[in-house]
C-alpha cells in the first residue's frame, strides 16, 4: 500500500500547473469564448510542449496518473480544449478518439476543432463524428457540438472505454477543488452581521459537505485510475462508479459554492461562473447521473464490485463466494 | 502508488476468515445480545486470537505484539467488524486504550496493563461522558480531590459502554479548578472493583449491557494510576481519539452486507429501479469511505496525521453507515421483521441489527456535527 502520487507525477503536474497559469488560467476560457479559433492555435501547442502527445495513459500507472492530473488541472482553469483527445491514446486509423457518446443524442466537446473525430458509443463501436454547423451561441458548455455519426469504423475495447469514462471525472474533480477554494476564500473575506461569513456555523457546515465530497472524490479518482491499469478486470464498473460519485459530488459542491458567494456567483467576471459553465460539458456527457447509475447497476451485476475487499471466502476473489449468509423467507 | 494491501495483509485476511468460520456460531451477531453465551464467545475468541499474536499485532514484541504493519491491523479491524466484532467489548481497549498507554503510560503501567490486554484477559470501559458534559466534554465535573499522595474521585459518568462487564476504566476527572475546562482534566486507570464505584445499566435498543451509568462516590485513586501528566488528560484524549475515529471499520460490514444482500435478492437488477440506483450509490459511497479511511491510516503511519482528515473520514463512514442501513432494509423488505437470531435467518437478523446499531453511529465517540466543526476548522485554517 502506497497512497502517495509518484514523484514523476507530481513533478509533471507542477510543471503543467505552472504552464497553464502562465498562459492565463481561466482567462484562456474567456478569450476562447470571444475567439473560438484561438483554442487550436494557442492551447494545442501549449499541451504539445508539455509532452502530452507521448503520454499514453494505458502504458502504466504513472502515465495514467500523469494524464489524470493533467485533466484535473485543466478542470481547475476550465481549459477550453479537448485534453483527453490530445493524449497519446492508441489512435484509430489516425483519427482523434473524441469521446464517448450516447448514440441517440450525440454531442462532443470541441468537435469543431480539426479532427477527424471519432465518437465512441457506449458499446465500443467507434464512428466518424462530424459537427453539425450551428450559429447559435450558448452560455452553458459553449464548446459542445452536436455531431452526426457515420458508420462504425473500429471497436474500442472495454479498457479504452473505461479510460474515456474515467478521465473527464478528473476534470470535474479539478473544477470542484477550485470552486471550493474560491468559496473558502470568499467566506473568510466577506463580512455580514458584523463578522466574516466563515464564523457562522451554518456556513461552515456547508463548506464541510463540500470538503468531504471533494476529499472522497480525489481518493476515488486515484484508486480508480490505478485500478484501470493495475487490475482492469472490472474496469467499466470502476469507471462508472467514479463518474457517478463525481456527478453527485458536483451537485453538492457547486450548490455550496454558488450559495456562499451570493449574487457574485453568477457574474461573468468571477471565475466561479466560468468553472460552472465549463464543467457542464463533462457533467452531462456522455450521460448524466441517472443514466450513469443505470449503467453502473448493469456493470456491477456483471462484474461484481469487490475493489479492495474480496468477498470470496479465500479473500482473493478466487475461491467462489464465501459461505455467506442467505436470505431465508419462511412461509 | 499502489492500493494493494500486500501479501502479509492478504494472507492475514484469509487466515482470519478461516478462524471466524471455525470459531463463531452461525447465528453470531456480536457480544451484546440477549444470549449471555455470545459474550462468552467473544472472550474465548479474544484468547484464541491472543494465542496467535493476533489481538495486538502492531504492538511491540515486548508487550505482546508482533510489530505488524498498520495494513495488517487494518485488515484485522475490517474482518472483525465485518463479522460482527467477535472481539466484543475488547475492541475499544485494542483500538485506543492500549495505544494510549503505549504512548503516554509509565514503564510500570505498560508492563502491568499491556500484556493483559494482549492476552485477551482485560475488559476496559471509557468513563468520559457525563450527564452535563457530552459534546462539550471539557466541561466535565467529576472531581478528583488530592488526598495524601493520590486523589479521591466523586461524580457521575453516563453512556459508559460495557461498564457492567469491564475490569478496568479509563476515567476522566477534574484535577484543576471547576472552570479550568480542558486545562484541568486528568485520566486515571482504575479497576472497576474499587470501592465506591457503582454501575447501573441503561436499557437501550443497542442491546443489553451496552450503555450504563457509572456512579463514583469517594473512590480512592493512586498516583501510579494517573495516565500522562496531572491536568494533561486532554492531550492524551486528543492524541488517541484521532486513532479512534478510524478505529472502527464500519465500511467493512457495510461492504459485506451489501454484497450478501445483493446476491440474496438476485442482483441489483432484481430490485425496483429507484432502490437499485440508491443501492448502487451506497456501494460507491462505501468504497469511498474505505478509501478516505485508508488515506488517514497511511498518513498516521507516516507520522503526519491531521485532525481534519480523520474527522472527514469519520463523517463519510458514519453517514454512509446510515445510508447503507436504509437500502439494506428496503432490499430485504418484510424479512426484516422475521429476524430471530438463528442460523437460517442470519442475513435478515444481521440487517436488522445493522439498522439498529447504525442509528447511534452519528452520535457515539463525538457526534457527526462535532466532527463537522473539526473539519471546518481545518478547512478554514488551510490545513487540509
Ligand atoms: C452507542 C454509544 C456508546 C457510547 N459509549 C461511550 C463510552 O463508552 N464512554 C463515554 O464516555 N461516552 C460514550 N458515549 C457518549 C458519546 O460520547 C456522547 O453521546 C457524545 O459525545 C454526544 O454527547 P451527548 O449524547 O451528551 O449529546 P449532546 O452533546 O447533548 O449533543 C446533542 C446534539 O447537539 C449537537 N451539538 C452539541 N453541541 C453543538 C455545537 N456546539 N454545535 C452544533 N451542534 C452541537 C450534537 O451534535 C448532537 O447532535 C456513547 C454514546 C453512544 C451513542
Amino acid at each position: 500500500m502506497n497512497l502517495e502520487l509518484p514523484g514523476t507525477v507530481t513533478d509533471f503536474a507542477a510543471s503543467a500547473e505552472r504552464a497553464l497559469r502562465d498562459a492565463g488560467g481561466t482567462a484562456l476560457h474567456r478569450h476562447a469564448e470571444e475567439q473560438p479559433g484561438w483554442r487550436g492555435e494557442r492551447i494545442g501547442p501549449l499541451l504539445l510542449q508539455l509532452g502530452v502527445a507521448d503520454l499514453d495513459p494505458r502504458r502504466d500507472v504513472e502515465s495514467a496518473l500523469c494524464a489524470a492530473e493533467l485533466c484535473r488541472l485543466a478542470g481547475r482553469v476550465a481549459l477550453p480544449y479537448p485534453v483527453e483527445a490530445a493524449l497519446g491514446c492508441p489512435p484509430v486509423d489516425g483519427a482523434r478518439l473524441g469521446a464517448l457518446v450516447d448514440r441517440r443524442d450525440a454531442w462532443v466537446e470541441h468537435a469543431d476543432l480539426p479532427g477527424p473525430w471519432l465518437g465512441v458509443a457506449l458499446d465500443g463501436t467507434a464512428r466518424p463524428a462530424r459537427p453539425v454547423p450551428t450559429d447559435r451561441n450558448r452560455t452553458l458548455a459553449p464548446f459542445v457540438h452536436r455531431v452526426d455519426l457515420g458508420e462504425p469504423v473500429a471497436e474500442v475495447d472495454e479498457g479504452g472505454r473505461a479510460l474515456l469514462m474515467d478521465l473527464p471525472s478528473w476534470r470535474i474533480l479539478g473544477a470542484l477543488e477550485r470552486a471550493l477554494e474560491l468559496a473558502v476564500a470568499h467566506v473568510k473575506e466577506r463580512r455580514q452581521f458584523g463578522r466574516p461569513l466563515a464564523e457562522f456555523q451554518a456556513v461552515q457546515f456547508h463548506l464541510v459537505d463540500a470538503e468531504v465530497a471533494v476529499r472522497g472524490l480525489r481518493q476515488l479518482a486515484r484508486f480508480t485510475t490505478w485500478r484501470l491499469v493495475a487490475e482492469p478486470a472490472a474496469a467499466m464498473a470502476d469507471a462508472l462508479a467514479l463518474r457517478s460519485y463525481a456527478l453527485e459530488s458536483a451537485r453538492t459542491v457547486l450548490a455550496v459554492a454558488d450559495l456562499l458567494h451570493g449574487a457574485l456567483a453568477f457574474c461573468d467576471e468571477h471565475d466561479l461562473t466560468v468553472l460552472t459553465r465549463a464543467v457542464h460539458a463533462p457533467l452531462r456527457l456522455p450521460v448524466d447521473l441517472e443514466r450513469t447509475t443505470e449503467l453502473l447497476v448493469e456493470a456491477v451485476d456483471r462484474h461484481g464490485f469487490d475493489g479492495l475487499f474480496h468477498h470470496a471466502a479465500d479473500g482473493r476473489g478466487g475461491g467462489g463466494r464465501a459461505a455467506g449468509p442467505t436470505l431465508a423467507r419462511r412461509s | 502508488m499502489d492500493f494493494e494491501l500486500g501479501p502479509a495483509a492478504d494472507a492475514l485476511r484469509v487466515h482470519l476468515r478461516g478462524l471466524i468460520a471455525r470459531h463463531l456460531p452461525p447465528d453470531f451477531l456480536g457480544g451484546f445480545t440477549d444470549d449471555p453465551e455470545d459474550l462468552e464467545t467473544t472472550r474465548r475468541f479474544c484468547k484464541m486470537l491472543a494465542s496467535q499474536g493476533l489481538l495486538t499485532p502492531t504492538w511491540p514484541d515486548e508487550y505482546g505484539g508482533r510489530d505488524a504493519s498498520v495494513w495488517e491491523q487494518t485488515v484485522l479491524r475490517e474482518e472483525m467488524w465485518a463479522h460482527h466484532e467477535p472481539r466484543g467489548p475488547q475492541y475499544m481497549s485494542l483500538n485506543w486504550v492500549g495505544p494510549a498507554i503505549l504512548r503516554f503510560g509509565t514503564e510500570e503501567q505498560k508492563r502491568y496493563h499491556l500484556p493483559k490486554m494482549a492476552g485477551g484477559e482485560a475488559l476496559w470501559c471509557q468513563g468520559f461522558s457525563e450527564p452535563d458534559a457530552g459534546s462539550d466534554l471539557a466541561s466535565l465535573q467529576t472531581t478528583a480531590r488530592p488526598d495524601g499522595d493520590g486523589w479521591v474521585v466523586s461524580g457521575q459518568k453516563i453512556w459508559t459502554s460495557y461498564a457492567q462487564v469491564a475490569d478496568w476504566c479509563v476515567l476522566a476527572a477534574r484535577t484543576g479548578p471547576p472552570d479550568s475546562r480542558h486545562l484541568g482534566i486528568s485520566l486515571f486507570l482504575v479497576p472497576m472493583d474499587r470501592p465506591g464505584i457503582e454501575v447501573r445499566p441503561i436499557r437501550s435498543m443497542l442491546g443489553p449491557h451496552h450503555l450504563n451509568e457509572l456512579f463514583l462516590d469517594q473512590v480512592e485513586v493512586r498516583r501510579d494510576e494517573l495516565l500522562g501528566q496531572e491536568n494533561g488528560g486532554w492531550a492524551v484524549m486528543r492524541g488517541v481519539l484521532a486513532f479512534e475515529r478510524v478505529g472502527i471499520a464500519r465500511y467493512a460490514r457495510a461492504d459485506r452486507l451489501l454484497d450478501a444482500v445483493r446476491a440474496a435478492v438476485g442482483g441489483l437488477e432484481a430490485m425496483p429501479p429507484g432502490l437499485r440506483a440508491r443501492f448502487a450509490r451506497a456501494m460507491v459511497h462505501t468504497r469511498v469511505a474505505r478509501l478516505v479511511a485508508y488515506e488517514v491510516i497511511g498518513a498516521q503511519a507516516d507520522g503526519h496525521g491531521d485532525d481534519g482528515a480523520a474527522a472527514a473520514a469519520r463523517i463519510a463512514s458514519v453517514t454512509g453507515d446510515q445510508e447503507v442501513s436504509e437500502v439494506l432494509v428496503e432490499a430485504i423488505g418484510g424479512a426484516v421483521f422475521d429476524s430471530a437470531p438463528a442460523a437460517e435467518t442470519h442475513l435478515q437478523a444481521a440487517v436488522e441489527d445493522y439498522w439498529r446499531y447504525s442509528r447511534s453511529a452519528t452520535v457515539s465517540a463525538g457526534s457527526v456535527d462535532i466532527q463537522r466543526m473539526i473539519v471546518a476548522r481545518s478547512v478554514l485554517n488551510g490545513a487540509t
